[in-house]
């Protein structure tokens, strides 16, 4: 009975920082984003053509833009503990930062995958039907890894321009340079639209999928660089 | 911020300008199929596009094509923290306190701003036209400065000054910094999907695109449809001119109504 009751305790307790946390960082960010995932399918609604095209048009434009949700929405989670001067009473606390520090990427996390599934919903509403686990596999990789960069670069500065910045540069570049730097890191192997000299260049690689495992795994090392410089946050500051 | 920039000439400007000066030289035919089958020679294209126009009038469109759309992120991003970051920290009830008029606090933060996109822009066309200059007389192909003046800075500086207003006339409407950043990309969003915007015959839905977007690989026929467009383009830039003013005078009477208001006096830190 003692140890049911322990338990659920702990379960509220993790409940009530789930809850604290999600008023911490969510904000107007979080209210307009849908706002970006319902301009996508409205912008590829206008491109009409048979059932190939309109699928490989779909995914050239959820790859390439679906990211930005990950860079708008978790890239400021830890710089605007800076920006509302509240940093120094979480770090200058005893216990672990762990459970704010993983309680705040499970949220933005569950925020991507939430608004990524609406917006494949909308698109196989409106435009084509496509496969649901393959738009996911698509987006989510890019928007993780943007959004734990964005993260990490504000929780380095301290600053939330710098935290929107290098993201937003990192993703232009590799538009831009269609991977030239990057290789199996590429963001968008799955078709770019960076038509800017030459669209056909680039044409769908088949190992996209590869690809798009080598970016999540990157994803996956920024978040846990970001976790060791939260944790020694009080020993890097003191250097 | 300028070390970002530098990292884009080298990373992407750098390479832009190389690419185009080595299909005109490649000895090889590179043939590629467009999205709709048709087959496409952008060697031979190119081969023929310069001797139309120089070779710097054609990096000179693709390079302000990138570094306008890089500079409009890269101000639009940073210009609704210099507003919202006053109110945060608490300095307005201190500038409140003191004599300065919410136009003269409003135009010395816009002026510094236009400053720093002036410099950006400057640097940027110095050194896309240097690097031009250095393929062109490392390849022996053909170069002229004044083609980078108008796409490389005129054009990209507008669109910076125009975003620049946008977006801090935003955060201070909103209230919120981050959300004028949302918004930002939400309509760059639109802006950088309109890849044909400069077409034949004029589509007139070009005076209302605030980043000119000059993509086109190298053709003859980039010229030809660039001078039909021109009235446009130049209606275009005036546009925008006209709307950073409205901006900066739209932002200037709202904080005034606020100040005015008492809506600064109890500054809360939270967005």
């Amino acid at each position: 009975m003692g140890f049911i009751r322990m338990s659920s305790l702990k379960n509220n307790r993790a409940l009530e920082t789930v809850k604290t946390q999600l008023r911490l960082i969510s904000g107007i960010n979080w209210i307009l984003v849908p706002a970006l995932i319902f301009a996508i399918p409205f912008i590829i609604f206008f491109e009409q053509g048979d059932i190939a095209f309109k699928q490989s048009w779909a995914f050239k434009v959820i790859e390439t833009f679906s990211p930005f949700v990950g860079i708008l929405i978790g890239s400021n989670i830890f710089s605007r503990e800076w920006e509302l001067q509240t940093n120094e009473i979480w770090l200058s606390k005893a216990n672990s930062r762990g459970c704010i520090y993983w309680s705040r990427l499970l949220l933005i996390y569950s925020y991507i995958f939430s608004l990524a599934s609406l917006e494949l919903l909308v698109i196989c509403l409106f435009y084509v039907r496509m496969d649901y686990l393959e738009g996911l596999s698509v987006i989510l990789p890019p928007a993780i890894f943007l959004s734990n960069l964005g993260f990490i670069s504000g929780l380095v500065s301290k600053n939330t321009v710098v935290a929107y910045l290098v993201p937003s540069l990192y993703w232009f570049m590799e538009i831009s340079t269609k991977g030239k730097y990057t290789g199996i890191f590429y963001l968008f192997p799955r078709g770019s639209l960076a038509c800017a000299d030459a669209c056909s260049v680039i044409s769908t690689s088949n190992n996209w999928k590869e690809s798009k495992l080598a970016v999540l795994f990157i994803g996956v090392c920024l978040m846990l660089i970001g976790w060791i410089i939260l944790e020694k946050y009080e020993f890097i500051k003191k250097r | 911020m300028l070390a970002l920039l530098i990292l884009f000439w080298i990373t992407d400007l750098r390479g832009g300008v190389y690419s185009r000066a080595n299909l005109i030289i490649s000895e090889t035919n590179q043939v590629f199929m467009d999205d709709s089958g048709e087959l496409l020679n952008f060697s031979a294209e190119a081969k023929e596009a310069v001797e139309v126009r120089p070779f710097s009038y054609y990096v000179a469109l693709n390079s302000g094509d990138r570094l306008g759309l890089i500079l409009t992120l890269f101000f639009g991003i940073l210009s609704p923290f210099v507003f919202r970051r006053d109110i945060q920290f608490g300095l307005i009830e201190l500038i409140n306190s003191k004599k300065t008029n919410s136009e003269s606090y409003v135009l010395s933060k816009f002026l510094a701003l236009f400053f720093i996109a002036f410099v950006f822009s400057l640097l940027s066309f110095i050194f896309v036209s240097a690097y031009s200059l250095y393929v062109s007389k490392t390849l022996s192909l053909s170069y002229q400065i004044t083609d980078f003046i108008l796409p490389v800075f005129i054009s990209p500086l507008i669109s910076s000054l125009y975003i620049l207003s946008f977006t801090a006339l935003v955060s201070i409407a909103i209230s919120s910094s981050v959300g004028a950043i949302v918004i930002l990309f939400v309509y760059w969003f639109f802006c950088v999907t309109q890849l044909h915007a400069i077409s034949s015959p004029p589509n007139l839905n070009l005076i209302l695109m605030w980043l000119i977007r000059f993509v086109d690989r190298m053709s003859p026929k980039v010229p030809i449809v660039l001078e039909e467009n021109r009235n446009l383009l130049i209606l275009n830039r005036c546009l925008y001119i006209i709307l950073m003013i409205v901006f900066v005078i739209l932002t200037s009477v709202l904080l005034k109504r606020r100040r005015d208001n008492g809506f600064y006096k109890n500054v809360i830190t939270e967005e």
